[in-house]
């Protein structure tokens, strides 16, 4: 029987990797594959040997070594408070249709389980090693066996913690009185060091820099009781950020000690978790369901009931239904409350330093900036609830009452409107947050001319970007991903820096006439102060509108002759 | 209502529709039936104005699909085999979606009757992935019927109902028919096409290979009188098995 499932495990990972590298023949992950792995080349293995200098690394590993056992304690309290750990019971239907009838003990079902999950965490401790370690190839396998040691008894842990949650629902009472220690031993350790971040929070936001503020959070897990709640933490991390030699060595004893603690408390298992597992299979099931469907463009599924609803009346422009589609679909994938919650923390943030703690209200302020910057970018690479997944759809699309400049003018308004507002909202929380200090750096009355015109720039700029992306869906549809955003790995990393780069290459393209007008504009009318910063902003918002209007007419013929099997 | 003339499609050297022409007036049901791979597809996304003909004019309820799509799709109701539903909207906010696209304004009064009438009234709220494979036709039916079409295009409409729903929908399509509106009904299951249909359209390898009522077919091929309509159809398309065990 176990033989049967070693084949399983063995055939089934030489058929994942074949199909990748047949994959390859493909241009489109051929290029993704070479840009994917030129970045990580030039971030992290050009860089390694800098990296690890001695010299420089002391510091920061001391720093690391102190805050990451914080951050696996977070973890691993997070899974057994909250149960975040319901995908780790997942199998895929073939394994809950063959496996679960098939006449194996719970404890073959988790033995395979396991060994599943030894492919990703293998993958992962290499490419660490090979990152971080390159050239120091003495030490390659000492830290390979570090990084594999921490990721399985992580991996282990969350699968251990996985079955006694479901054993607990399954068993009801008795299930609490199995599943309430840990539970609680695990709550107390979190509140014990976050009682310790909260007593030191005047020392963390009122420190001089970044760097006094990291050694405060540093001296705060440290010290007694946080430093004793972390100690097991600390131990199975030892390996990665011990020196190598004999410090290496008498730290991997207690890690591996661990582990197979961990070993014999998840093997020995014979808590029933198979409802728990069907359930989640299921639910992994049918997110898979929903990809397949989309990549088949047939009507897809996600089960339940829809609670909330946006109103439509059935008179007016009828393009507007499609712009109502999209954002129901932005309420429903939960993105919307993604794109809002940022902005309302942040204020919520400002307004509770109220001018008391300038380090973290400059530290806000830039963070606002920075990630309404950075939503340029990525914005379209996360929010795609335009053509770019309408296409998937394209039969029922072209089937529609409309022109098909209508359908991209709403598809892109829908997927613009909604990031453009997220900008706005963050700008606007970031010059609060700056204004409450001494180094701001602007005349007010600048900034609300800024903010003034920033809704019809924010709008024109997120038409335009948003216009590129989705024509580069419609006319190259082989080389963009359709559907919602979801793919790992470096192939799908090299897809959004080719998506990216080729996107902001045409924005800028598209942006070098209204910037010309404005700064044409500026040196006409600076000097007679008044709303010059408005106006100039306002006209090159119009250009820029301009231009992605008659790009989305263009694109409008294009889908117009676009055929189903031309999107594949 | 409906009007194709020489209606030819290629991909690249391969014909899948070859100069085909019939019409179909008001109250008329056409059944279009073919083999697999004979065109029978193409032809209907061609009349939706979901493909470009390579050549020829599809002209729906007095607009050409090509030089007037939007006038033309307003009028008709093209409903595919494989239900495409978008998996965000409720049963009942598919219709209102609709009925904004077709400036439907008594759709409030229209989109209770009809979810009552295809059995969905208890699934209003429900998302696509909580229904059934019927289900998800009977919505995708529902979306086709709202605006009250008068052309019908519908492509194997009965896959995944069940018996009630099967009823049900023979005789909504002969309802519209009967109420005007033109339909084209693309199936595989003869004794449907037979009961509803008041001509056929014989497709077979892109080209046409018989039309008119099933007594004007029999006329114009003699040696199939006395047939059933499946033995006449295997015969037309070159499907009948002249093996000696098939006869």
């Amino acid at each position: 029987m176990i033989s049967a499932l070693a084949y399983l495990v063995r055939t089934s990972t030489r058929n994942m990797i074949a199909e990748r590298a047949r994959r390859l023949r493909s241009p489109r992950y051929a290029v993704a594959l070479a840009l994917g792995l030129g970045y990580l080349w030039l971030v992290y293995f050009r860089r390694s040997s800098e990296a690890m200098q001695p010299d420089i690394a002391p510091p920061v590993m001391q720093a690391l070594s102190t805050l990451a056992p914080v951050a696996l304690m977070f973890m691993a309290a997070w899974y057994w408070v909250f149960g975040a750990d319901r995908k780790t019971l997942a199998f895929t239907e073939a394994e809950v249709s063959m496996l679960f009838t098939a006449p194996l003990s719970r404890r073959a079902l988790v033995g395979y389980k396991l060994a599943r999950t030894q492919v990703p965490v293998f993958t992962t401790s290499l490419l660490w090693t090979l990152i971080l370690y390159r050239d120091h190839p003495g030490a390659g396998a000492a830290r390979f066996a570090s990084f594999w040691l921490v990721l399985s008894t992580l991996s282990f842990h969350r699968l251990g913690v996985g079955i006694t949650r479901a054993s607990q629902r399954e068993h009801g009472i008795h299930g609490v009185r199995r599943a309430w220690l840990p539970m609680l031993a695990f709550a107390a350790l979190a509140l014990t060091t976050i009682g310790a971040l909260v007593g030191a929070r005047g020392a963390i936001l009122s420190a001089s820099g970044p760097r006094q503020s990291i050694a405060a959070i540093v001296h705060a897990v440290s010290t007694v009781p946080a430093s004793w709640s972390l100690a097991p933490f600390r131990l199975v991390l030892a390996p990665v950020f011990a020196p190598l030699g004999a410090a290496w060595s008498a730290a991997m004893l207690p890690a591996l000690a661990i582990f197979l603690v961990h070993v014999w408390w998840v093997v020995r298992t014979d808590a029933a978790f198979e409802e728990a597992a069907v359930e989640a299979s299921e639910a992994q099931a049918a997110r898979l369901e929903i990809s397949r469907a989309r990549r088949g463009g047939s009507g897809a599924v996600l089960g339940e009931q829809a609670k909330r609803s946006l109103p439509l009346a059935s008179h007016g422009p009828p393009a507007w239904a499609i712009v109502w589609k999209n954002y129901l679909w932005l309420i429903r994938t939960g993105q919307l409350r993604g794109l809002l919650l940022p902005p309302v923390v942040a204020l919520a943030a400002v307004l509770a330093c109220a001018g008391r703690y300038p380090l973290l209200e400059v530290v806000l302020g830039v963070l606002c900036a920075t990630l309404a910057a950075m939503m340029l970018a990525f914005g379209p690479i996360t929010i795609r609830n335009d053509l770019r997944n309408d296409l998937l759809n394209l039969p029922m699309l072209k089937s529609l009452p409309l022109s098909g400049r209508q359908i991209v003018m709403a598809e892109v308004t829908s997927s613009a409107s909604a990031v453009a507002l997220n900008q706005f909202l963050m700008l606007v929380v970031g010059m609060l947050a700056f204004s409450q200090t001494d180094h701001f750096p602007f005349q007010r009355g600048r900034v609300l001319e800024a903010l003034v015109m920033a809704p019809l720039l924010l709008l024109s700029l997120n038409t335009a970007n948003f216009t590129i992306h989705n024509g580069m869906a419609l006319l190259y549809p082989g080389w963009v991903r359709l559907g919602d955003a979801g793919s790992a790995g470096i192939e799908a990393m090299g897809q959004v820096m080719l998506t990216v780069g080729a996107t902001m290459l045409m924005l800028f393209a598209l942006l070098v006439l209204p910037a010309a007008v404005a700064v044409v504009a500026w040196l006409s009318l600076s000097w007679h102060g008044g709303a010059a910063i408005a106006l100039c902003g306002a006209l090159a918002g119009v250009m820029l509108a301009v231009e992605s209007y008659l790009l989305m007419r263009l694109l409008g013929g294009a889908l117009e002759r676009v055929e189903p099997m031309h999107i594949g | 209502m409906i009007s194709v003339r020489g209606l030819t499609r290629q991909y690249g050297a391969f014909t899948a529709v070859d100069r085909i022409s019939f019409d179909v007036t008001p109250g008329e049901v056409l059944g279009l039936v073919g083999p697999n791979g004979a065109g029978k597809t193409t032809t209907l996304r061609c009349l939706a104005g979901i493909i470009a003909p390579s050549a020829g004019t599809v002209t729906i309820a007095g607009h050409d699909i090509r030089r007037e799509p939007i006038p033309a799709k307003r009028a008709l109701a093209f409903i595919p085999d494989e239900p495409h539903l978008f998996e965000h909207l409720t049963v009942e906010e598919h219709l209102r979606f609709v009925a904004r696209l077709y400036g439907v304004r008594d759709a409030e009064s229209r989109i209770a009757p009809l979810l009552a009438e295809l059995e969905l009234a208890e699934k209003r709220r429900a998302l696509p992935g909580a229904l059934s494979r019927g289900m998800k036709q009977k919505l995708a039916i529902a979306c086709g019927l709202l605006h009250d079409p008068s052309v019908l295009i519908l492509d194997e409409p009965l896959t995944g109902l069940d018996p009630g729903g099967m009823r049900r929908m023979r005789s909504t399509i002969a309802a519209r028919a009967r109420a005007g509106a033109a339909v084209i009904l693309s199936s595989h299951l003869l004794t449907l096409v037979e009961e509803l249909c008041t001509k056929l359209f014989v497709i077979g390898g892109g080209a046409c290979v018989a039309t008119g009522s099933i007594a004007e077919i029999i006329a114009a091929h003699p040696d199939l009188a006395g047939r059933t309509l499946e033995e006449v159809f295997l015969a037309l398309t070159g499907s009948e098995d002249t093996s000696p065990s098939g006869a």
